[in-house]
């Protein structure tokens, strides 16, 4: 027996699924889009933080459905690729520097990533006022009612506030796009709403250009980049969607 | 603070002067980039062919531990090669790439204060992943009298409050390679002191001269505690699917396993389907690369011979280890110097420790005519310098 960090604790309830019976249905033109991409070379590292057009695409889409504009000349830089959004938040807590016992403001008993936060020993408090060791607020979109309120907590004690769009960036159905604070709030999702995007995973982080480094240093030192031919696909099923849309 | 957590950090980066370094490049033409450690080899085709034709087909049964088929073949890798027994189904995880194993093996073993043993100079990566961890790094210095290998007597004298060896064989940043005999007597420093040992063997099959590499868990009763952290990426060139994987004690991979699905979930499957094509697909075009580095290697070592630059022997792997000493400045100048003045981009030594102010990393990634080039510019920078250092001297 390996002696293991005692944080292994936290961890005892977390169930590994059989990925079998998780479904993949990609079409055979994205995956021959995949694979011409790689036959033409696209077998190395991305650039770090993502292919440059599908961070430009993800900018353009959020700032389209009202959420904040991107930086004029290099939209790119306001996000960060990931490989899916539990990643996501993880390189945000990293690049947040919270520490345990800190504490994170949301309208939710139950979250997608609550084993991710009690890793990082975080506590997760429901209701929307302050405590002094309040670090941050985190709402998803389409589960929360209260996006006025926690956005408006962030601001009253000048924190930090994640908002989690899940796979809803490109929901036509789903209006007003939630309020967001150019330079508090921290978007998160990602791609899964595109047929195929299940079996070639990407999740993004979006924010203010200028604290983007410290987000994308911590996803440069847990995996370097997200794969290319996930990249690759989800350039094709954005491609896709456009086409089916016009 | 519980140290059940992952620890603050300082968000300290001494990775400022590369990132300054690749960005103007990026923006110079007809630069020779001779730093970063992405193979300029494309991935042999028929690879991606298997991987699009499994996904297809969807073939094989997947856990969040890694497609089962993978983690058999790796097993068998091991037993055919190395005469290790790994339970597939319980001692195998695969990863995004070793360097995703790495960060989230520091995550499984470290808790905040411990001492984690690192050769000097180093993957600065190691850094960031025992920092998260909250760890402290406890570096164990090398040097070129023996050709940056780490010595079982320094790593005695640093053994004080620390649970854990990081042991690079075949090395980054220095190309070294630890002989057989010196890997038994670190195993054994390491058994005496109840040490966990991480392998990093990502190089191990890119070793030149038919050299041996010794796995440290081959060693006597080293199996038991040794993690083995390993990728494609550098063998088969395909850093871009990101797949790696990590053997090691069942306890230990359940709990990376669980880190794992709390963090980034299972590996791209399509990339797992890539890495079993290479594994039990022909090896001839892992051969043609090794030729390949093999060749790039001469020309290099040659070249820096011709200038008079000292390295350390390069053993395996794609990177060579240079004393820029002579050049009477440090190697962040010289590297920018050398990238202005010269269009030739080597990594400064500092980038893997803040005392190898007078060594470069150069890696070997391009073909053979363009590294006889960048040797070429080299020694023009050289005598240029020469020349500017003459004229000032007369000047005065």
């Amino acid at each position: 027996m390996i002696p293991l960090a005692e944080r292994i604790a936290s961890l005892t309830d977390v169930s590994l699924p059989d990925e079998s019976a998780v479904e993949h249905h990609v079409g055979p033109s994205m995956l021959d889009s995949v694979e011409e991409s790689l036959l033409e070379g696209e077998t190395h590292y991305t650039v770090r933080p993502g292919i440059p057009e599908l961070r430009r695409q993800i900018a353009a889409e959020i700032e389209r459905k009202g959420g904040p504009a991107p930086d004029a000349e290099h939209p790119e830089g306001n996000v960060l690729i990931t490989s899916r959004d539990s990643e996501s938040l993880f390189v945000i807590l990293l690049g947040l520097e919270v520490a345990a016992g800190d504490a994170i403001v949301s309208s939710r008993d139950h979250f997608p990533h609550a084993a991710l936060f009690r890793l990082m020993g975080l506590e997760i408090h429901r209701q929307t006022r302050l405590t002094n060791n309040t670090r941050l607020t985190y709402r998803r979109w389409t589960e929360s009612s209260k996006h006025h309120d926690l956005l408006a907590l962030a601001g009253e004690a000048d924190l930090p506030d994640i908002l989690d769009l899940g796979p809803d960036l490109w929901n036509e159905s789903l209006k007003p796009f939630p309020p967001a604070e150019k330079d508090r709030t921290l978007i998160m999702g990602n791609l899964n709403a595109f047929r195929g995007m299940v079996t070639f995973p990407i999740a993004y982080v979006s924010g203010p250009r200028a604290h983007m480094a410290r987000y994308r240093r911590w996803k440069q030192a847990l995996s370097i980049c997200s794969a290319a031919p996930s990249q690759r696909a989800a350039l094709y099923g954005l491609a896709a969607f456009r086409e089916r849309d016009c | 603070m519980s140290s059940r957590a992952i620890s603050s950090r300082s968000g300290r980066d001494a990775s400022q002067t590369l990132t300054h370094l690749i960005q103007t490049a990026a923006r110079m033409s007809d630069v020779i980039r001779l730093g970063a450690g992405d193979p300029d080899l494309a991935t042999p085709q028929e690879i991606i062919h298997e991987a699009t034709q499994k996904l297809r087909w969807r073939e094989g049964s997947v856990s969040s531990r890694g497609l089962d088929a993978l983690r058999r073949a790796i097993a068998e890798s091991f037993l055919k090669e190395k005469n290790l027994r790994y339970d597939p189904d319980m001692e195998i995880l695969i990863t995004n790439g070793a360097q995703e194993g790495l960060f989230l093996t520091m995550l499984a073993l470290v808790s905040p204060g411990d001492g984690v043993l690192v050769q000097d100079p180093r993957y600065p990566s190691y850094d960031q992943a025992i920092e998260a961890a909250g760890g402290r790094i406890i570096a164990v210095p090398t040097g070129r009298d023996r050709d940056f290998t780490l010595r079982p007597e320094d790593l005695q004298s640093r053994l004080k409050g620390a649970g854990v060896l990081v042991f690079v064989n075949p090395n980054n940043p220095t190309g070294s390679l630890v002989s057989p005999d010196a890997v038994q007597e670190i195993a054994e420093v390491a058994r005496k002191s109840a040490l966990t040992v991480i392998s990093d063997e990502v190089y191990e099959k890119l070793a030149f001269d038919d050299a041996e590499v010794l796995s440290i868990a081959q060693c006597h009763a080293m199996q038991r505690r040794t993690i083995v952290l390993s990728s494609f990426s550098k063998t088969y060139a395909m850093s871009g699917f990101r797949v790696g994987y990590l053997a090691g004690p069942s306890n230990f991979i359940d709990a990376v396993a669980r880190l794992k699905s709390v963090i980034s979930g299972p590996s791209l499957l399509y990339s797992q389907y890539a890495a079993l094509a290479a594994l039990t697909g022909s090896q001839e075009s892992r051969e043609k690369i090794l030729d390949t580095f093999t060749r790039r290697r001469r020309v290099t070592m040659e070249g820096l011979d011709s200038l008079g630059i000292p390295y350390g022997h390069p053993g395996a792997g794609f990177f060579i280890w240079a004393d820029i000493s002579r050049f009477g400045m440090p190697s962040d100048e010289f590297c920018s110097r050398l990238l202005k003045q010269a269009r030739v981009l080597l990594f400064p030594g500092t980038s893997f420790g803040s005392r190898w102010h007078d060594y470069v990393r150069i890696s070997i990634l391009q073909p053979e005519e363009r590294l006889a080039e960048a040797i070429d510019r080299i020694g023009r920078f050289d005598a240029a310098l020469q020349g500017h250092i003459e004229r000032e001297r007369n000047e005065s």
